[in-house]
């Protein structure tokens, strides 16, 4: 049988290393646009998962606030400003020996007067004599440091650098140039599959060889025709409807190729049926064949969305690159030239490009598998 | 299906097939023959105009032209090496995939996530995956006391680095298609092969190769033609660098019209590089028909 080409268990152990090497960069991406920009900066995101031990100075309360309890002096307060997270394992008073006691110890000082340092941050500094130091006492502490996460870069990342508008002006480009080749090429799917017309199969045999044309070869032909028909009608060539229709046809070849492949196993019987009762071929359309290929149009609406969003060189060559046209891809590139070193931008816009993506993908899995198969597997 | 089309259903039909007719003339055909005219003349974005022309002198000038050489080579061990690759390991996996019933889906959620990431951050991922201080490669390295790697730097790691991450971007392509085949096989010839006493082995040689044929065909023809057009991934990472060692056709084509604007001559390599393609998938797409 099939199922024993290998032993389960050694499948179920392979196949979790490999999820976990196909999963790790973008969790990495992911925990990257999280993280504090000063600690991007200088350490690997990884270290941002676990506890990190870290070496603090902090100085305790001036002479001004000391107060007398009990004949002693005291000076209370706590390091942190009483915010939560970090634990202190041990401290000391000197440079030289930084943890020299365990947090709930008593260090004697010099001058007789003793520190309590408590885990969290608290601490007592008692004396007989009243307190004359000018600063507060310096203190050494080693503590744990629990892992922080921060959403500063995405704020930052969406309003302040543009990324938010290239996220609109990317829908702009996507929602049109998904849809129109959808309609287009769900009539002309129609037309090769259930009709006889002259030329219909050297159309075919046109729109799937369009799938092997580099797309580098179409731009600047491309472009010179906008920019004359552009001028016909007072558009700049380079503009939205000029994207729209350059992504439809880039589009058209893949999209008519898969929705004929549908359309085509459509059970037979009921059209001729249909026919026989006298229907024409827009009724047939209209109101047999679109129905039945609800789900055909989700997988190829999802493949050519996915497309176009994930574009580059076509939104490159056929928008201006300025804030309201830039779409996400361009954005991120001029981002890598501008701010290269600053990973905390990069990884967030990073991120921000992929959740529409990632959304579609949760959502409607099937569809997306369903419509890669669909041209290529029978059966 | 009726052969006595009415005027008005034969109307319909030309009605249907005209704006993609209209669209496909407009985005693919004519710049395939504007391709054309435009290698036979000296034609540069600065000098926009059909008045010199050159005959061939584009095309012998691609063939003169080392670099474009040299990157047709790149592109070939590229393309090979990356099909192979991701086939090979496509195929490994999706047997697992198709061996097991627990945890499938998640494990193939996640194998297919690379999938929609777009270039442009596959290639920002990997830059900060790799990087020399800070990247997790040469942490790992440095925890078995190995020097840290230049993986960008230096051209035949810069190579292998390149395949390395297309495969990570794009093998779930090969899964997909490749896990599709295998599960629609029936379960019939394993049972009759199994009573005869074949080994897993034999029946993977016997009755899954010769089923999946069809599928591997497609996949790989699909595959293949994407792969010669990639583009993005070395304008990301490398930049066709350092010297020319990923300097892949698509990219090199892309820079002679957009950087050098000789579009003349970025037209006949264009070209040429059509003709490449078609060559090397119409036996496929052959084989492909014959197997229907």
């Amino acid at each position: 049988m099939k199922k024993n080409i290998f032993p389960s268990i050694i499948s179920q152990l392979i196949l979790l290393v490999f999820v976990i090497v196909w999963i790790l960069p973008t969790f990495g991406l992911f925990i990257s646009s999280l993280r504090d920009k000063d600690l991007l900066a200088n350490s690997g995101w990884w270290t941002s998962l676990i506890t990190n031990e870290i070496n603090e100075i902090y100085r305790t309360g001036k002479q001004e606030s000391q107060f007398q309890q009990d004949n002693f002096y005291q000076i209370k307060g706590n390091f942190f400003n009483n915010v939560e997270g970090k634990k202190i394992s041990s401290f000391g008073v000197t440079s030289k020996s930084i943890n020299e006691y365990f947090v709930g110890e008593k260090a004697i000082l010099k001058n007789g007067s003793e520190i309590i340092v408590f885990e969290n941050g608290d601490y007592i500094w008692k004396s007989k004599e009243p307190f004359t130091n000018k600063n507060g006492k310096r203190i050494f502490i080693t503590a744990t440091s629990p892992p922080k996460f921060t959403l500063e870069n995405y704020k930052e990342v969406l309003f302040k650098e543009g990324v938010g508008q290239a996220f609109i002006n990317t829908l702009t480009v996507a929602i049109p140039s998904t849809l129109i080749p959808l309609i287009i090429c769900s009539f002309f799917a129609y037309a090769l599959s259930w009709m006889k017309f002259f030329g219909r199969d050297t159309l075919l045999a046109i729109i799937i060889a369009s799938l092997v044309v580099p797309l580098q070869m179409s731009l600047i032909p491309l472009l010179s025709i906008y920019n004359d028909i552009g001028a016909l009608f007072n558009i700049g060539a380079k503009s939205y409807p000029g994207v729209w229709m350059a992504h439809t046809g880039f589009g058209l070849a893949s999209t008519t190729f898969l929705l004929r492949n549908f359309i085509k196993s459509l059970p037979h019987e009921m059209i001729e049926a249909a026919r026989v009762d006298g229907a024409n071929h827009y009724n047939i359309f209209t109101r047999i064949i679109l129905p039945l290929s609800i789900p055909a149009f989700a997988s190829i609406f999802i493949l050519q969305f996915l497309w176009v969003w994930n574009d580059l060189l076509v939104g490159l060559v056929f928008l201006d690159q300025v804030p309201s046209e830039i779409i996400l891809t361009a954005k991120l590139r001029e981002l890598l030239g501008s701010r290269g070193e600053n990973w905390e931008i990069l990884t967030t816009g990073a991120f921000v490009s992929m959740t529409v993506p990632l959304a579609i993908f949760f959502l409607l899995q099937r569809y997306f598998i369903r419509g890669l198969v669909a041209g290529s597997v029978k059966g | 299906m009726s052969n006595n089309l009415d005027l008005s259903d034969r109307r319909f039909g030309y009605i249907l097939t005209a704006p993609t007719v209209l669209i496909i003339t407009l985005v693919i055909l004519f710049p395939i023959c504007f391709s054309l005219i435009s290698s036979f003349f000296d034609y540069t974005l600065i000098n926009k105009s059909f008045n010199d022309f050159i005959g061939i002198d584009n095309y012998i000038n691609s063939f003169k032209d080392e670099q474009l050489f040299n990157s047709i080579f790149v592109t070939i061990y590229f393309v090979i090496l990356v099909v192979l690759l991701e086939f090979i390991l496509g195929f490994f996996i999706a047997l697992l995939l198709n061996s097991i019933t627990r945890f499938k889906s998640i494990y193939y959620f996640i194998l297919l996530l690379p999938l929609l990431i777009n270039p442009i951050v596959v290639g920002l991922i990997w830059r900060m995956f790799l990087h020399p201080q800070l990247g997790i490669f040469n942490y790992l390295l440095s925890l078995i006391n190995i020097e840290p790697v230049n993986w960008l730097g230096d051209p035949q790691m810069a190579f292998i680095t390149i395949i390395f991450v297309d495969i990570w971007h794009q093998v779930s392509f090969m899964i997909i298609l490749l896990l599709a085949g295998l599960s629609a096989i029936p379960k019939e010839p394993y049972e009759a092969a199994k009573s005869d006493g074949a080994n897993i082995y034999e029946c993977f040689i016997h009755i899954t190769l010769p089923y999946m044929r069809p599928v591997i065909v497609v996949t790989i023809l699909i595959r293949l033609i994407f792969a010669i057009k990639t583009y993005d991934l070395v304008y990301i990472m490398t930049k066709g660098g350092p010297g020319d060692s990923t300097d892949l056709i698509s990219y090199y084509i892309y820079r002679s019209a957009f950087i050098s604007l000789n579009l003349g001559e970025a037209a006949a390599m264009s070209l040429i590089l059509l003709v490449i393609i078609i060559i090397i998938t119409i036996p496929l797409f052959k084989y492909m028909n014959r197997l229907d």
